[in-house]
């Protein structure tokens, strides 16, 4: 009974750690990316130095929705909470 | 944690599970050695292959290592000055070994040493050795104490806070990207028939862009950590 409950919950929360960091993701990639396309179109010669620095940023902003969907992961198939 | 044999399965299917070797009372993860050596050796054979008869014109793989140089080069002095050219030896080699790193998961039995959290660690802790022995040896002891005071006394644990978390989020970026890409890797592939490969081949893709843009950075934020360390006119 017990062991049921703890998988009841984990199969939960692994699905909400992972909706929340996709939604989190998104926005912010989506913000991100959004400025950095209007800005190429406004100045194209600026073409590689904006598209270098927007590829950094979304491998910054990402951490931590992927540090999220570790955590998930964690859960699923190494969980600490089931014997 | 599982004990396996070494590369016994054919396609890897457990996550999370590494071959332990116990030396004492201390335990490796022999799996994630192994692919760390393969890493180096591949970078070595890389560097070879470039230097081997070294031409004023730059042919082949000599041509394509200069071009990665300057690009590196590029990037150090953007934030680090002329004078940030003594680091370039440590952050081009950082870079090269992580993309090698990354892309032992293209390999069929391996997987990738980045996706232990021990390699990526390891790699963020001399990162942070680096860096706060960068500031030691340029401003001193006593200066390197009094900048966690800088801007206001309070702003002591701020700082504190900040010299933990950089290495921190580092290890983690690293090691939850690459970790992902593995993980996924395994789920597609125990979900899909034979018959279907496509969506497994063009994660596979995305997961080989990506190995490239995490050592990238990795690297460039090396590089602006260790900026704060060579700024001397600034104030």
């Amino acid at each position: 009974m017990e062991h049921a409950i703890i998988a009841g919950a984990t199969a939960i929360a692994a699905a909400i750690v992972v909706g929340l960091a996709a939604i989190g993701a998104g926005i912010g990639d989506g913000l991100v990316t959004s400025k950095a396309v209007e800005s190429m179109a406004r100045q194209p010669e600026a073409k590689g130095t904006i598209l270098t620095n927007m590829l950094i940023s979304v491998g910054l902003i990402e951490a931590v929705p992927i540090i999220a969907v570790v955590i998930a992961f964690i859960l699923l198939y190494a969980n600490p909470l089931a014997k | 944690m599982v004990e396996k044999g070494l590369f016994t399965n054919y396609s890897p299917n457990e996550i999370g599970v590494h071959d332990i070797v116990h030396i004492g009372n201390v335990s490796f993860n022999m799996d994630t050695i192994v692919t760390t050596w393969f890493g180096m050796v591949l970078v070595i054979i890389f560097a070879i292959m470039a230097t081997r008869k070294l031409q004023l014109k730059p042919r082949g793989a000599q041509n394509f290592f200069e071009s990665f140089l300057e690009f590196v080069a590029g990037l150090v002095d953007g934030s680090l000055g002329i004078k940030g050219r003594v680091v370039l030896p440590y952050v081009a080699t950082l870079f090269l070994f992580i993309f090698s790193c990354n892309l032992m998961s293209a390999i069929p039995m391996l997987e990738a040493p980045t996706s232990d959290i021990n390699t990526t660690a390891g790699l963020a802790l001399f990162v942070f050795i680096f860096v706060n022995g960068m500031m030691i040896f340029k401003h001193g002891l006593g200066n390197y104490f009094k900048h966690y005071f800088k801007p206001f006394v309070f702003f002591f644990p701020i700082n504190i806070i900040e010299t933990m978390a950089k290495p921190m989020t580092l290890a983690l970026r690293l090691f939850g990207n690459i970790l992902a890409g593995d993980v996924l890797l395994i789920v597609l592939n125990l979900i899909l028939p034979a018959w279907f490969p496509v969506p497994t081949i063009v994660w596979m893709m995305f997961s080989l862009f990506v190995a490239g843009v995490q050592a990238f950075v990795f690297t460039l934020l090396t590089i602006s950590y260790l900026s704060e360390s060579f700024a001397e006119e600034a104030h």
